[in-house]
């Protein structure tokens, strides 16, 4: 291993020696495609043509690279990135150069670890424009690619989040609390704050590199979340763009999902504090493209067993959740518990305020975050619940209507989320 | 006889004076060594209670749920109590050698044997404190992972947890001060094998219809994994 703080990066910055020499044989590069992946051997093929095709066609005078960083995969994915590159198995070459880079971070490294080692790849070859593709994702396009990085390249954005099209009950936690919540508190519409797929300018990349506090606690369950919230928080110029369709993914594990973004959301409120909590008027986000659209086809939801799993998870973590909560937001939840399925609603009201208090409460560290986040799962339960009926047959429209009226609560609640914020309130004690 | 008495009144009152002349100078030795011990603990107490609050102490012992612990048994905070326990061994100590000074033979002999008793019961204490920690820790992990699991008695397993953790400290703890350590060794085994024993015999005979819809609903999720979601991808 190798340190190259004298490149600029940070000092702790440590890349392999291999892939440090691989950097240097490419030399400076205009655009950089980021790939990281783990244990993707079925999806890496299609991402890695994806980006080959669209470096080829749309920056055909530009350097490029694609960096794929593996997190110690163990299904050759690794391999089956390099069988799929058409550059590898046909040699075509663009009109000056594409190259490829490929490294492996190991697998403590995770998300984290790859998409620093990107960072620094993008750092080091001087990259103008560059984008980050996960190798998991199904569908993507070509076009995907260049969406992601024209506006870095021609509009000089520095950060560009996707939107897509997406079936309209996939994504609750980016639709009920991150997007509604980052709205408020940063002044900036992104629809999309952990997605797997942005574009970002060589600048941030360097600004990130060099200035983050990469040793803290939660950047490492969402670094995704982290530099889009970084950007906004820093006046960097931020837009989002239309993609296409985002076919719709395994639930995976409910759990583990939501502990890692949930706590990633929260630790990057604590790192931003300083410029959200003085407060920002909204400010437009520009969209290229279509705004996102919202598909309706049918899914099977054992709503019931959501219900039960909020009614068992509120009695159950009756004395953690009164530790967190304020005591009158707490019975809240339990007289909503008690009540028949078909009478359940969880109102906006009472879920920015239940959300607000848990991030106060993170703050605070009034239990051991990786618990306090544990315990938000049976109220996103018992939301997603009252989500699917209440808009059981609502119409694109209708949804959104109901999404500005959380975006609004969001913020109505804003200083009462402050001063919590600021104080240890009650239940918090 | 009149001379004899007065004769033994004054050895009397010669052997008085003589054994308070002996005793009074260890009696205030030991007034002296225990105001100067109480004032010693006094100054650490402080000195230490300033320790605790730069290093946030009693944020790790709210984050480890040690706090709420303390609160629930109206105990003073993790900083104040720890405090309080250092002053105490010192003093106490202050006391022990004070005591000492006063040349009680028998009482030297226990004096000693206490005093080499405090750093082992110090260290029990230390056991138990850390024991009742993790405890509180592993339960909560136990109950937030049974209850997001949808587990039907998720507070069972959080308390068997939080019991072997509990007794496991108290078994180590009486150990480290040489009390029952063979009763706690055999308590231990039976506790711990009845435990075994029981849930294993809950399992076969009351779980045997959970185990097999567990099973059943394994290998029927393989089979039914195109377009059967339980749960929607939250991002």
């Amino acid at each position: 291993m190798a340190v190259i703080g004298e490149q600029g990066l940070s000092d702790e910055t440590l890349l392999s020696d291999d892939f440090i020499r691989q950097l240097v044989s490419v030399g400076e590069v205009d655009v950089l495609v980021g790939i990281p992946s783990r244990n993707d051997r079925d999806t890496i093929g299609n991402v890695v043509r994806a980006a080959e095709e669209s470096l080829l066609r749309n920056f055909r005078r530009q350097r490029t690279v694609l960096v794929n960083v593996d997190a110690g995969s163990r299904d050759g994915t690794p391999q089956a990135a390099r069988e799929a590159s058409l550059l590898a198995s046909n040699g075509i070459e663009s009109l000056r150069t594409l190259r490829w880079v490929a490294t492996n971070a190991g697998s403590a490294a995770g998300g984290f670890g790859a998409l620093r080692a990107i960072l620094a790849a993008a750092d080091l070859l001087h990259a103008k424009a560059c984008a980050v593709v996960s190798a998991s994702v199904e569908g993507i396009a070509p076009g995907w690619i260049d969406s992601l990085l024209n506006p870095v390249f021609t509009e000089n954005y520095d950060f560009v989040a996707p939107l897509y099209t997406r079936h309209r009950f996939d994504g609750l936690l980016t639709r009920n609390l991150l997007y509604p919540m980052g709205r408020a508190l940063f002044g900036r519409s992104m629809r999309e704050m952990r997605a797997t797929e942005f574009g970002f300018s060589g600048r941030l990349a360097s600004d990130l590199l060099n200035n983050a506090d990469w040793d803290r606690e939660g950047l490492q369950s969402g670094p995704e979340t982290w530099m889009a919230i970084t950007a906004m928080a820093n006046s960097f110029e931020c837009c989002q763009t239309y993609l296409g369709p985002r076919p719709r993914s395994a639930s995976g594990a409910v759990v583990d999902v939501i502990r890692r973004t949930v706590s990633g959301f929260f630790s990057c409120l604590e790192s931003t504090e300083s410029y959200w909590l003085k407060g920002h008027d909204p400010e437009p986000l520009k969209t290229i493209g279509p705004d996102h659209q919202l598909t309706s086809e049918a899914v099977r939801v054992d709503r019931k067993k959501l219900f039960q799993l909020y009614g068992t998870g509120v009695a159950g973590l009756s004395d953690i959740l009164r530790s967190i909560l304020a005591p009158d937001t707490h019975a809240e939840l339990v007289r909503l518990a008690a009540l028949d399925e078909d009478a359940f609603r969880f109102s906006n009201s009472l879920w920015v305020r239940t959300i607000y208090e848990f991030a106060a409460a993170y703050h605070h560290s009034v239990i051991h975050r990786d618990h306090l986040v544990q315990a938000f799962v049976p109220i996103y339960r018992g939301r997603v619940h009252s989500f699917l009926t209440v808009h059981r047959s609502d119409d694109s429209e209708a949804m959104e209507a109901d999404l500005e009226d959380l975006c609004q609560e969001f913020g109505r609640q804003r200083d009462f989320f402050i001063e919590r914020w600021s104080t240890k309130g009650e239940g918090a004690s | 006889m009149k001379e004899m008495i007065i004769h033994a009144f004054q050895q009397a009152h010669d052997n008085f004076t003589r054994m308070l002349a002996e005793f009074l100078p260890h009696f205030l030795l030991m007034v002296v060594v225990i105001l100067i011990g109480w004032l010693i603990a006094f100054l650490l107490k402080i000195i230490l209670r300033g320790i605790l609050r730069v290093t946030k102490v009693e944020k790790m012992s709210e984050e480890a749920g040690a706090s709420r612990l303390l609160r629930r048994a109206e105990l003073p905070s993790m900083t104040e109590l720890l405090c309080r326990a250092v002053f105490w061994v010192i003093w106490l100590g202050f006391i022990i050698v004070g005591v000492s000074f006063l040349g009680i033979g028998s009482l030297q002999q226990q004096i000693a044997e206490l005093i080499a008793l405090l750093p082992q019961i110090f260290v029990a204490l230390l056991i138990l404190f850390v024991g009742l920690l993790a405890a509180n820790f592993f339960s909560r992990a136990a109950l937030l992972a049974g209850v997001n699991a949808g587990l039907s008695s998720p507070t069972v397993v959080s308390g068997v947890v939080r019991t072997v953790i509990v007794f496991l400290a108290l078994s180590m703890a009486l150990e480290q001060v040489g009390l029952g350590k063979q009763t706690m060794e055999i308590a231990f085994s039976i506790v711990f094998g009845g435990l075994a024993l029981g849930l294993a015999i809950a399992f076969g005979l009351g779980g045997r219809h959970l185990a097999a819809r567990v099973l059943e609903k394994h290998f029927l999720r393989e089979k039914e994994k195109v377009g059967h979601d339980d749960e929607l991808s939250p991002l």
